[in-house]
């Protein structure tokens, strides 16, 4: 009895194993497919690949709107961190210390970027730019791509401020700090993987971002995702696969430094 | 260094509509030990905060040294406060944390270093200046807030039950050592607590405050033995409280008939009249038990053990005498007798040992 159990267990053990490996690969094995995929030595994309070579690398790096594409979403995504990341602290720290009435209406409005249809959102912003002559700009694309990627600074800022211990703020006050100093020599250090985990989020939810930047990057502003949807319409070959595991392997290796900056964090605990 | 003078003038604090301090006046004098003793929500944290510049008082004025602190931001007025939870910061080592009051006052090389290093061991962590804080223990971890409150020599030392998390050995020995630094340092220290024997052992005088009001201020001694109020009475030590009416009052002292029981009891003279309904407060330990019934002595009521807790030093009888149930507690020595319950006994106490307090 007791052994047959045993054994029962480990085989419900061993099915749990197998049905999560599967789960697994389910998720992770179309992107993956891109990688042999971008080694390709064919003309087309094709799996598998009928022999191997660099050449769709080559072709990136060649290629002048490719680059352009690139240097266009490197520059959108840091300056889209730096905007989301000042103003997403600065909403966090009031909606989380200030007064402010009706502070969950608040706090819901400045989140509905993320709940809002990324659709709905592109076409307003095409609206406004009109008028604007933002479409097609760099700075257009920052703004709009600061506005999808805010909330999620204010909410991981938001999680820190609200574990932290006010009084040690407080003690630095009277100690002699100053609001500003004490802000900036407690409360910003203590807070600052949170706000690192918000920059991290706001710049791959601008590099990653394809609906509002078809709709205004125009000729100028193209960016990675946009290049990628142009190239797979218009000339099917492996350049794309190429970027694409470019930018899992950038993606990998940014959320890799989060996870060591968390368990930094996690190391030694806001008191 | 030398203590400064506060001066709080009729402080007031309202929330909305509640009053959490209300019209509290209390000068306390340079040098001094005070400390704030009430039940949470006495208004005690509250006032030592309006003090400390972290709460505008809706009325009323705090002075120190002579100067009043309206409108004067908590960095501004070189008061070292303590916390409850320490409130040090984590990211720092022990050495920075009492540093950093240097550094915002611009002492910084060799003198800073001179100042925290005697900080520390003047609080016994003169080893472990490079520490990290998550490598301290509690009581340490106190001891580096105090040193960080003491370093840049401010004349006013505020306390918010700095010794709330510690265990009972530890906060006793951390009691001594506040005491001792206090008196060494002749600060103005004021202390926030709930705990009535810690308020006894550390204070010079103790405000006992309860819903936003301070009831009384006096040496501890005189709180416990002359409580102004029935509050103070109950909040401070043990105590028996009775209610009766003044049968007789003359300058020998009071008879007070207890209500409903009848019998008579003598206390010292007080301002009271006759027919006047009072309370009056007898405490454990100044009740004596007798075997049987007796002779009458100035107070004695016969009565009944109904328990006897055994507290080591101490015997803690509850005994039922007619309608009152008093609670009894007799010092206790290895060979002395005991009274076991249903045992038929005598209460007596002396006249001065009774208590007139106001309801």
């Amino acid at each position: 009895m007791g052994v047959d159990s045993m054994s029962g267990r480990r085989v419900g053990r061993l099915a749990l194993s197998a049905f999560t490996g599967l789960v697994c690969v389910f998720l992770v094995a179309p992107s993956l497919v891109v990688i042999p995929m971008s080694f390709s030595s064919a003309e087309l994309l094709a799996f598998p690949p009928p022999g191997y070579s660099l050449r769709w690398y080559a072709n990136f790096f060649e290629r002048a709107e490719w680059m352009l594409a690139g240097r266009n979403s490197f520059v959108i995504a840091g300056l889209t961190t730096v905007l989301a990341t000042g103003l997403g602290t600065m909403t966090a720290l009031g909606l989380v210390r200030g007064r402010v009435p009706f502070r969950n209406l608040v706090t819901a409005l400045f989140l509905t970027p993320m709940i809002v249809p990324a659709i709905v959102t592109a076409v307003a912003v095409y609206g406004l730019y009109a008028t604007l002559r933002l479409t097609g700009t760099i700075p257009g694309m920052v703004l709009a791509h600061t506005v999808l990627a805010f909330p999620f600074v204010v909410v991981n800022a938001s999680a820190v401020l609200q574990g932290m211990d006010w009084r040690v703020e407080q003690a630095a006050r009277s100690l002699g700090a100053s609001p500003l100093r004490a802000f900036w020599l407690v409360t910003l250090p203590l807070i600052r993987p949170g706000i690192a985990a918000g920059a991290v989020f706001a710049f791959i939810t601008s590099f990653d971002e394809l609906v509002v930047a078809l709709f205004i990057s125009g000729i100028e502003a193209v960016t990675l995702p946009v290049q990628m949807w142009s190239g797979i319409r218009f000339e099917i070959n492996p350049t794309v696969a190429a970027v694409s595991t470019m930018l899992i392997v950038m993606s990998g290796l940014v959320f890799a430094v989060v996870g060591v900056l968390r368990g930094r964090a996690g190391a030694r605990p806001v008191r | 260094m030398t203590g400064a003078e506060v001066v709080l003038d009729g402080v007031t604090r309202h929330y909305g509509e509640t009053a959490v301090v209300r019209d509290v006046s209390l000068t306390v004098r340079a040098g001094e030990f005070l400390t704030l003793l009430g039940p949470s929500g006495s208004g005690k944290t509250t006032t030592l905060m309006i003090v400390a510049g972290f709460v505008e008082p809706s009325a009323g004025d705090v002075r120190i040294g002579g100067r009043s602190v309206a409108g004067l931001p908590p960095h501004r007025r070189n008061l070292g406060v303590v916390f409850q939870s320490y409130a040090l910061f984590p990211h720092m080592s022990v050495s920075d944390n009492v540093a950093f009051p240097l550094r915002m006052r611009r002492v910084g090389g060799a003198e800073a270093r001179r100042r925290v290093q005697a900080a520390l061991e003047m609080v016994q962590l003169g080893e472990l200046g490079a520490r990290r804080i998550q490598q301290l223990s509690g009581g340490q971890q106190q001891r580096v807030a105090l040193a960080r409150a003491l370093v840049f020599e401010p004349p006013v030392l505020l306390m918010d039950e700095p010794l709330g998390a510690l265990d009972r050995k530890l906060r006793e020995q951390m009691q001594l050592e506040i005491k001792r630094l206090q008196q060494l340092l002749g600060l103005t220290a004021i202390y926030v607590t709930h705990d009535q024997e810690e308020a006894l052992i550390l204070s010079d005088r103790i405000a006992i405050m309860h819903d936003g009001l301070i009831h009384q201020v006096g040496a501890p001694a005189e709180v416990y033995e002359r409580p102004a109020t029935a509050f103070v009475a109950d909040f401070v030590g043990e105590s028996n409280v009775l209610r009766g009416v003044v049968e007789t009052a003359s300058p020998e002292g009071v008879t007070v008939c207890l209500t409903p029981a009848g019998p008579r009891v003598h206390g010292p003279a007080g301002p009271v009249a006759p027919g006047q309904p009072v309370r009056l407060m007898i405490r454990p330990e100044a009740l004596t038990l007798r075997d049987g019934a007796g002779e009458a002595a100035s107070n004695a009521l016969p009565g009944v053990v109904e328990e006897a807790l055994y507290l080591g030093q101490a015997i803690r009888y509850t005994v039922r005498a007619g309608d009152l149930v008093l609670t009894v507690r007799e010092p206790h020595r290895t060979a002395d007798p005991t009274f076991a319950p249903q045992a038929r006994v005598t209460v007596s106490w002396p006249r001065h040992a009774t208590i007139l307090v106001t309801p």
